[in-house]
């Protein structure tokens, strides 16, 4: 099986950048603001490629860059340099072939697409689940709605087809179907994120990023959200891509791992060797933390 | 079917100044196919550690750890790439701790059934029916199917976990002490069904701190100090 | 395109009613110019809105100084003029705009749509077929059409930019859920030529299909925002729809105008102040008084 996407040599910067930035920064320097210009490396070097079906989990404290990778892989913000190349045979059938690159298994590099282009590649194969709900949700357009905007951008123009499809969405992630045509800014929090989990699945990505998305739910919430991503990706065969702090939900959701410091991957492997024989002095010092 | 040559394996606190604690040390031996292997030594000597590096759990230090995959022919399991040891973990090795750690809020029959629907790729139904006949076997009656193995007895559990860890019948099983929680007659019951395995073609290595009960499962016993 | 090469007439072509104190058709010609250039633009991308330096008129912003800078840009002295408002070719504005645009280049005017060779018009189109030969400038007060999903200028150019209309479907979206249909009557939104979503100025959803591979050209001026757009002919012209929500215009099944008889056109309602009774008249008046002519013949 061939990677879903490569990312190879990621890296964003604040700031206007001096030849000194790589070198006054990273996991040894334990920051990620270069002393002698001021711009913040918010990550650099970042390589992994993401298996269709995987969970692959991004770790690591507040600043660490996991949440600035995944807005650089969403095109939500350009990347400073690198590269993200998706496999052809995800392209196949959504008039995307165009996306650049000279034949071969995978595209050009997305990142370097037009915004118009990376708008559509998000819409057909993208999906997003914020820590906030209010990034991901129209909070005053109703909950199907906001299920049906992302149907839309990829093309829907059938308005029973698409409550259809929201009404089987919002039962899949157990909200009330009664209740699809109230605006979410009404439903609890819990709830907000399932109906964002909806809008996420709902143009049936290949490529779902989840940014801290049980962080400052309730425990019992948290649990409910956390075994629902985990069926519909065995259901929906996504690759995930997993940021969180909390060791405990990248251990329940992936098999993959890399743990971010100050802006790097300072180490990836297998989510349980890293819980279990972390190798970098940071990788340790996050796990004897949280365990 | 499976050779280790000179494993070792040191753990480098970095949060304690660089202190090396070495878990395992010049660890060497074969395994056939077919045949169990089983590791003995006191406690501490490393035994656990060298299950986790076969299984990648640990990192290993230096050594080489040569296996005949099915999937992928001859690999070092030492040096194998992160996502091929999921494959093979996937397809064929398999692995049981000395404690359930599955994931919550699942129900005892999906446990078992799980690896059965990815690895075997059975229709639900037929899964349902080996992994329910599997349980019973067990001795966990059907009125906890429906329960989450973590409101589970000790032994309840463990037995769980050995019903999810053999019900797809892995190719080469890492056993670390499956019956040490368990009562005589469910570890007879454990050994039996180990023993249909291996009838079916399974390589083991296993963990047992009962010298005697090692002695009637293994074809062969490693000495790890 | 003769129109845009236009220069200042001779004096012989010049009409007596012109008033002296002025140059021909009010504008200065680098104004008129200005305007052409962006009316050239308008039609080489069509539904495109584009920028210009809207002028001062002698009538207030927001009362149809867009669509009079495209008539004065574009009028020669032979042409035939015809204003309406709301397709009453006698209603103040209309009168008002007409005797000026007559006063400064001296054209004859009409109320008879055949006759005509340039039309101004707000919130309405007139009910007789157009032609190629004609051209119909059309007052626009709000000429950004994703205006009422986003407020902020910069992100409509940039939805424009990307084809991004998710949220105007959406909005779509919503009205039908909440109202069980498109509640939107005038100034309902289209596609033009497949690309841009376009704004066709007030005029009732009777007049959508009219713009759908027409023989004429419509110009669009806003005057008070400082756009220009166009339909150019024979452009497709497709109103915002879903497959199970098509788009309909209004319905005056077993309606007629209480004047003229007509069945067929676009009827205002008028509740009689004395009887309370409700009656129809044609909303474009050149073409009731038309048919009555026609009766009289």
């Amino acid at each position: 099986m061939e990677p879903l996407i490569r990312v190879r040599g990621l890296g964003k910067q604040f700031g206007p950048g001096c030849p000194r930035c790589l070198a006054l920064t990273g996991p040894e320097a334990d920051t990620n603001l270069c002393p002698a210009c001021g711009t913040v490396v918010a990550c650099h070097g970042i390589h992994f490629d993401l298996y269709p079906g995987e969970a692959l989990g991004v770790v690591g404290e507040s600043g660490s860059g996991k949440s600035t990778l995944v807005r650089l892989l969403h095109f939500e913000w350009p990347a400073s340099c690198g590269t993200m190349e998706i496999h052809r045979s995800a392209l196949a059938g959504l008039g995307l072939d165009d996306a650049g690159g000279e034949g071969g298994a995978y595209s050009g590099n997305l990142l370097a697409c037009n915004d118009f282009r990376k708008r559509q590649l998000r819409h057909l194969l993208m999906g997003i689940v914020y820590q906030n709900p209010h990034l991901g949700l129209r909070m005053g357009i109703s909950a199907g709605g906001n299920i049906a905007e992302r149907l839309l951008g990829a093309g829907w123009r059938n308005i029973a087809r698409m409550r259809a499809r929201a009404a089987e969405l919002l039962d899949k992630t157990e909200v009330p179907v009664s209740r699809m045509d109230e605006p979410p800014a009404n439903f609890s929090g819990g709830m907000q994120q399932r109906v964002q989990i909806a809008k996420a699945l709902s143009n049936n990505p290949l490529l779902l990023f989840l940014d801290e998305v049980t962080t400052g739910l309730d425990l019992s919430v948290q649990a409910r959200v956390l075994d629902l991503i985990r069926n519909l990706s065995h259901e929906f065969k996504l690759a995930l891509l997993v940021v969180s702090h909390d060791l405990g939900v990248i251990n329940l959701l992936c098999q993959r791992t890399m743990v971010m410091k100050a802006g790097r991957v300072v180490e990836s492997g297998l989510t349980d060797q890293i819980l279990q024989d972390p190798q970098h002095r940071y990788s340790q010092l996050l796990v004897a933390s949280q365990l | 079917m499976i050779s280790v040559h000179n494993l070792a394996k040191t753990f480098t606190l970095h949060n304690l100044g660089g202190k090396c604690l070495t878990a395992c040390q010049g660890v060497s031996f074969a395994v056939s196919h077919g045949s169990f292997l089983g590791l003995s030594g006191p406690s501490g000597a490393g035994k656990s550690t060298v299950l986790k590096c076969l299984y990648r759990t640990y990192l290993p230090e230096q050594g080489a750890i040569r296996y005949c995959s099915a999937t992928f022919g001859e690999v070092d399991l030492a040096t194998l790439p992160d996502r091929a040891i999921l494959e093979l973990r996937q397809r064929e090795i398999g692995y049981v701790s000395q404690f359930l750690k599955v994931i919550p809020r699942v129900s005892a029959l999906e446990v078992v059934m799980e690896p059965m629907l990815r690895q075997n790729g059975l229709a639900r139904e037929e899964a349902r029916r080996r992994a329910g006949g599997l349980l019973e076997r067990l001795r966990i009656p059907p009125r906890l199917f429906d329960a989450y193995p973590a409101t589970f007895s000790g032994g309840e559990q463990q037995r769980v976990n050995i019903a999810r860890a053999i019900g797809w019948k892995p190719r080469l099983l890492l056993l670390d002490e499956p019956t040490a929680s368990l009562d005589q007659h469910s570890a007879a019951t454990v050994l039996g069904l180990l023993a249909e395995l291996r009838a079916e073609g399974a390589t083991m290595i296993g963990i047992f701190h009962d010298q005697e009960l090692l002695a009637t499962v293994a074809d062969d016993v490693c000495r790890i100090a | 395109m003769s129109r845009a090469e236009q220069t200042a007439p001779t004096p012989e072509q010049n009409s007596p009613a012109i008033d002296p104190g002025y140059p021909f058709a009010f504008m200065d010609e680098g104004a008129k110019r200005e305007i052409r250039r962006a009316l050239l633009k308008a039609v080489a991308i069509p539904g495109y809105q584009v920028p210009y330096g809207s002028r001062e008129m002698p009538i207030a912003r927001g009362w149809g100084t867009g669509g009079l800078q495209i008539t004065l840009a574009l009028i020669l002295p032979e042409d035939v003029l015809k204003v309406i408002d709301q397709g009453c070719d006698g209603s103040v504005n209309a009168v008002n705009i007409k005797k000026f645009v007559a006063k400064v280049a001296g054209v004859t005017v009409t109320t008879d749509t055949r006759e005509a060779t340039l039309i101004q018009t707000r919130h309405r189109i007139p009910e007789e077929r157009m032609t190629s030969n004609q051209i119909l400038v059309l007052q626009v007060p709000y000429p950004e059409a994703l205006r009422e999903v986003e407020p902020s200028e910069n992100e409509t150019r940039r939805m424009h930019a990307e084809a991004d209309y998710t949220r105007m479907w959406l909005h779509l979206y919503e009205d039908i859920v909440r109202y069980g249909e498109i509640t939107i009557s005038y100034r309902y939104p289209v596609t033009v030529a497949g690309r841009y979503i376009t704004d066709p100025s007030p005029i009732p959803r009777w007049d959508v299909p009219k713009l759908h591979m027409a023989d004429t050209l419509f110009l669009f001026g806003a005057g008070r925002e400082k756009r220009i757009y166009a339909i150019p002919p024979h452009t497709e012209v497709i109103p915002l729809e879903f497959e199970d929500h098509p788009f309909r215009t209004e319905d005056f099944t077993g309606k007629r105008c209480a004047r003229c008889g007509s069945d067929h056109s676009f009827l205002d309602e008028v509740i009689d102040d004395h009887s309370g009774a409700r009656r129809y008249f044609c909303s474009d008046t050149g073409y009731c008084d038309k048919r009555r002519a026609g009766w009289n013949r």
